[in-house]
């Protein structure tokens, strides 16, 4: 019996081990993989709810900065970050405000047209209809900001909520 | 000869302090020509009065004051280092004044269960390290009860608190250019003191903790206790120790860097 532990044991955590190593290895390669691909704005396809139709990178106004703002309806924190953009909001008219979701299209309407921010022109609201979000631009807890100069190269990224005065500072860099 | 020594092990199997048998045979080996017994007595009557001078320690009272020195140092560290100036600061760059005002109040009303979680926390660390002994003395037929690991592993983590004096004095020392980041991740005498902790990822920042001097005082404790408990050599005890403590805690490390960086 003791020789059968002797055995088992050892195997055991050198298997959890491996595999626990291995998955952390997999993951640090694509952490590093995400953050070359999103030092530019990357390509996208996500469903304008407005339109109804397919919008994507090349849709972008070249010569002026985006924020991409990755949200949930049902979260605090991006409940306040939307209220203060809306109430700021025109101080982003030199940027295009990408905002993303992947609540169904009815949810996202009513959750930005709550903030009057549905039909603002430089306010871009979508759908991600097949999950690619997190795939294109990595792991992001709600809300996740991405600060892109006018050049289209990634200027910040913020996890959770952010005020205002630190969107605008980084936008007008 | 054999007998004679098979005679003074069985009288140290007794409490050995005050064994009648055990003194008369320490007198009886002086006599010239049984040097040799007479070293291997005394030898053999130092480990005994180690073993009982180590099972003689009120463990409870040791865990009292283990506890207790916990608690004053978290107590220190919240009133006194993790001011509100520090969470300002530090959050200041992304957060809104009101609202790094409602993470602290937020923080300030639930601070109670870090307080009460303590004694399970400090409970289960050596917990752990009992039964990652305890499982290794499995493998390597190493006779010692699941109470003497415990007693080892309590007796041992007097090297942690002094670590923590070490950490506040260093933190009130340079308290005026102390950041919330600064507290949180500097552990002293080890490997992330060397680097920018900017330049270091997420993942790696708490095994690059774990790699201090203390630890390695912690394990040369534990071997040195084994060492009472087993009869055998340091650099047995030690060995053990780091195949079985040492592998517990590199699991546990794999397994932190596995869950934070998912």
């Amino acid at each position: 019996m003791r020789k059968r532990i002797k055995i088992i044991i050892p195997l055991v955590l050198f298997l959890g081990i491996g595999y626990m190593l291995f998955k952390t290895y997999q993951k640090i390669e694509r952490k590093n993989k995400i953050a070359l691909q999103i030092k530019e704005i990357p390509d996208f396809v996500f469903l304008d709810i407005n339109s109804n139709k397919n919008f994507t990178k090349q849709q972008l106004n070249k010569e002026k900065p985006v924020l991409f703002v990755y949200f949930n309806s049902e979260c605090e924190h991006c409940s306040y970050e939307m209220q203060q953009i809306s109430y700021s909001i025109e101080h982003f008219n030199h940027a295009q405000i990408v905002m993303i979701s992947i609540e169904e299209p009815e949810i996202i309407k009513a959750f930005v047209k709550k903030y009057n921010l549905l039909n603002q022109s430089n306010v871009i609201v979508l759908h991600d209809k097949i999950l690619n979000f997190e795939k294109i631009f990595g792991n992001c807890p709600f809300p996740t900001t991405f600060i892109y100069d006018k050049n289209w190269e990634l200027v910040k990224q913020f996890k959770g909520e952010v005020k205002v005065e630190a969107l605008l500072k980084y936008l007008n860099m | 000869m054999q007998f004679y020594f098979q005679l003074l092990e069985l009288s140290l199997l007794r409490k050995v302090k005050h064994n009648f048998l055990f003194e008369l045979l320490l007198k009886t080996s002086s006599i010239q020509g049984f040097e040799e017994v007479y070293f291997y007595c005394q030898n053999l009557k130092q480990m005994a009065i180690n073993k009982y001078s180590v099972a003689q320690i009120n463990l409870k009272l040791y865990f009292s004051f283990i506890l207790l020195m916990n608690f004053l140092f978290m107590i220190l560290l919240k009133e006194y280092l993790l001011t509100d100036n520090i969470y300002y600061e530090a959050l200041g760059e992304q957060l809104s004044f009101y609202r790094i005002e409602k993470i602290i109040n937020l923080s300030k009303k639930w601070s109670w269960v870090t307080y009460v979680a303590l004694p399970f926390i400090l409970f289960l660390r050596i917990s752990f390290t009992t039964i990652c002994m305890k499982v290794g003395s499995v493998l390597f037929s190493y006779e010692i009860k699941l109470k003497h690991f415990f007693r080892i592993a309590v007796l041992s983590e007097i090297i942690f608190v002094f670590a923590y004096i070490i950490k506040l004095i260093w933190l009130f020392i340079n308290i005026n250019s102390l950041t919330l980041e600064y507290i949180q991740t500097f552990y002293p005498l080890s490997l992330i003191n060397f680097v920018v902790i900017k330049n270091v990822p997420q993942y790696l920042i708490y095994p690059m903790q774990l790699v201090n001097i203390f630890e390695l005082v912690y394990w040369i404790t534990l071997a040195y206790l084994i060492k009472i408990y087993t009869n055998k050599s340091f650099d047995k005890s030690f060995g053990f120790v780091a195949s079985t403590y040492g592998i517990g805690l590199f699991v546990w490390v794999v397994l932190v860097a596995f869950i934070s960086i998912n």
